[in-house]
C-alpha cells in the first residue's frame, strides 16, 4: 500500500472554499447560526492546527507519562464539554463526570493497547494519544444523551419519582425507571451505527486506514475492535457518571436539588 | 400513628405559608383538611412524606422525628393517593407489581386476588389489570391509585384530593370504604362534601 497523498495548500484553501455552500444557505433561510458557523469554523481550524503541532512534538518525545497527561487534559476537556452541553451546573458535575471518563475511557483503553501490542508500547503516543481521542468523543456524546436524558425526565416526571418513594422505594429503587431510560437513550446511537455500518456508511476510523495505507483487513479488524470498545467505554461512562453524580444531587431525604440545574 | 408538628414555619421566597403552625392527630383518628387554592394543603402532605422540609418547627410521625435519616424507614409505614396517578408506563398489574418489588415492601408480596376484590369494590374491571395505566380514565386512575395504596397495607394514608375525578355514583362508596377503616391514620386533602371525619382544619385560617 502508498502513503496518503498529502492535502497541499492550495486544495485546503479549495476546501474551505466549498463552505461559502452552506454559509449561503444558511443566510439565504435566515436560520441566524452564519455567527455560530464561521465561530466553529475558526475554532476546528484553530485547534486542530494547535493539536497537530502538539501532536508532533508528543509522538516525538513519546513518553508514557506524557503521553498519559495528554489523555486525563483530553479528559478534562470531553468532562468540561459534556456538562455544559447537559445544561448542568458544572461545579456539581464536573468531578462526577471526570471521574466517570476517566476510569471507563483508561480502562477500556489500556485493554485495547495491551491486547494490541507489545507490553512496552501500551502507553506509546500512536495508541495512546489516538485511540483515547475516539473513545473520549464517543463517551462524551453518550454522557451528554444520558446524563441530560436522565436529570431533565427526573425533573418533568418528578410525580413519579416522588410516587415510588412514597411507596417505600429506597432512592435508587425510585431512581431505576429514569435510570433505564437514560442508559438506553445514551446507548441507541451506537446500536444503530453499529448496525447499519458498511451498508450504510463507512467508518472514520476505517477510511482513515485505507487512505493511510492499511489493507482494508487490517482497517476492518481494528474498525470493529474499536467499535466494540468504544460501546463498552459509553455504557461504563454513563453507568459512572450517573451514579457517581447521585450523591451531589440529592437531599437526604431523596429530593432532587434544584441547584444541579444550570439557570 | 399519631402525627404531631409542633411550630412548623413554611416559606416560598418572601412569601411565608404558615408560621408557628402545630397540629395533633391521635392515632387511628382521620383529619380532613380543607382550604382555599395556595393555602397549603398539599404542601402539609408534602412536609409529613419529607418532599418538602420546614423552614422551622419540627414533625413527629409515630412519636418519631421526622428527619433525613428517620424518613426512609417512615415511608414504610405510610401511602399516599396523590391527585394525579403519574403517567407510568405499563399496565395496571405491572405497577402493582412494581410497588410490591420495593425492598421495603418484600413482606407484602403482590397478591392478585386481593387485587381483585379491591378492584370489585371500587367498580373497576377484572380485565383492567392488563390494561395500560396511561388508557385509564382520571376516576379510574384514582381508584387503582387508592387500591395500589390499600395494597401497602400502610397505618397512614395520606390522600389528597383522592376521589376528585371519581363519578358521583362511585364517590360516595369510595369514601365510605375509606371512612370506615378504623385502625388506620387518615389525612384526607379534598373540597368534596361527604367525608367524615374526627377532626376538621381549614387551614385558610392559617395562612399569614
Amino acid at each position: 500500500m502508498e502513503n496518503p497523498v498529502s492535502i497541499p495548500l492550495s486544495a485546503m484553501a479549495a476546501f474551505y472554499a466549498l463552505l461559502f455552500i452552506p454559509a449561503a444557505l444558511v443566510w439565504y433561510f435566515r436560520l441566524g447560526i452564519l455567527r455560530r458557523l464561521a465561530v466553529a469554523v475558526v475554532r476546528m481550524t484553530i485547534q486542530l492546527t494547535l493539536v497537530g503541532v502538539l501532536l508532533i512534538y508528543w509522538f516525538r518525545w513519546d513518553n508514557a507519562w506524557l503521553n498519559l497527561l495528554w489523555v486525563i487534559a483530553m479528559v478534562g476537556f470531553a468532562t468540561t464539554s459534556a456538562v455544559q452541553s447537559s445544561k448542568l451546573r458544572l461545579r456539581a458535575f464536573f468531578a462526577p463526570v471526570f471521574l466517570a471518563l476517566l476510569i471507563s475511557a483508561l480502562s477500556v483503553l489500556l485493554f485495547f493497547n495491551a491486547l494490541l501490542l507489545p507490553i512496552n508500547e501500551v502507553f506509546s503516543a500512536q495508541y495512546l494519544i489516538i485511540i483515547g481521542g475516539m473513545l473520549l468523543g464517543n463517551a462524551l456524546k453518550g454522557i451528554v444523551i444520558g446524563l441530560s436524558d436522565f436529570y431533565q425526565r427526573l425533573q418533568d416526571q418528578q410525580d413519579e419519582y416522588r410516587y415510588y418513594l412514597a411507596a417505600g422505594a429506597s432512592r435508587w429503587e425510585a431512581l431505576m425507571p429514569f435510570f433505564r431510560n437514560s442508559l438506553q437513550a445514551a446507548l441507541n446511537p451506537s446500536i444503530a451505527s453499529m448496525a447499519t455500518m458498511g451498508v450504510v456508511f463507512l467508518p472514520g476510523m476505517m477510511t482513515g486506514q485505507i487512505i493511510g495505507g492499511a489493507t482494508p483487513d487490517t482497517a476492518i479488524r481494528y474498525q470493529l475492535a474499536i467499535m466494540v470498545v468504544i460501546f463498552v467505554c459509553i455504557a461504563l461512562s454513563v453507568v459512572l457518571a450517573v451514579v457517581i453524580s447521585l450523591g451531589r444531587s440529592f437531599d437526604g431525604y431523596g429530593n432532587l436539588r434544584k441547584e444541579v440545574f444550570r439557570v | 400513628m399519631e402525627i404531631r408538628l409542633e411550630k412548623v414555619t413554611v416559606r416560598f421566597g418572601q412569601e411565608t405559608l404558615f408560621s408557628d403552625f402545630s397540629l395533633l392527630l391521635p392515632a387511628h383518628s382521620h383529619l380532613l383538611v380543607k382550604g382555599d387554592s395556595g393555602s397549603g394543603k398539599s404542601t402539609l402532605l408534602k412536609l409529613i412524606l419529607g418532599f418538602h422540609s420546614p423552614d422551622a418547627g419540627r414533625i413527629l410521625i409515630g412519636g418519631e422525628l421526622l428527619t433525613a435519616t428517620s424518613i426512609w424507614a417512615l415511608r414504610k409505614k405510610m401511602a399516599y393517593v396523590p391527585q394525579r396517578l403519574p403517567a407510568v408506563a405499563g399496565t395496571v398489574k405491572e405497577l402493582l407489581k412494581h410497588l410490591h418489588d420495593f425492598q421495603a415492601n418484600q413482606g407484602i408480596p403482590f397478591d392478585e386476588e386481593r387485587a381483585l376484590e379491591y378492584f370489585e369494590c371500587f367498580g373497576l374491571q377484572a380485565g383492567q389489570l392488563q390494561q395500560a395505566v396511561r388508557e385509564l380514565s382520571g376516576g379510574e386512575q384514582q381508584r387503582l391509585s387508592i387500591v395500589s395504596a390499600l395494597m401497602l397495607d400502610r397505618e397512614l394514608l395520606l390522600l389528597d384530593e383522592a376521589v376528585s375525578a371519581v363519578d358521583a355514583a362511585r364517590k360516595s362508596q369510595v369514601v365510605d370504604y375509606l371512612t370506615g377503616l378504623k385502625n388506620k391514620t387518615l389525612i384526607i386533602v379534598s373540597h368534596d362534601q361527604g367525608w367524615q371525619a374526627d377532626q376538621t382544619l381549614d387551614l385558610s385560617q392559617f395562612n399569614s
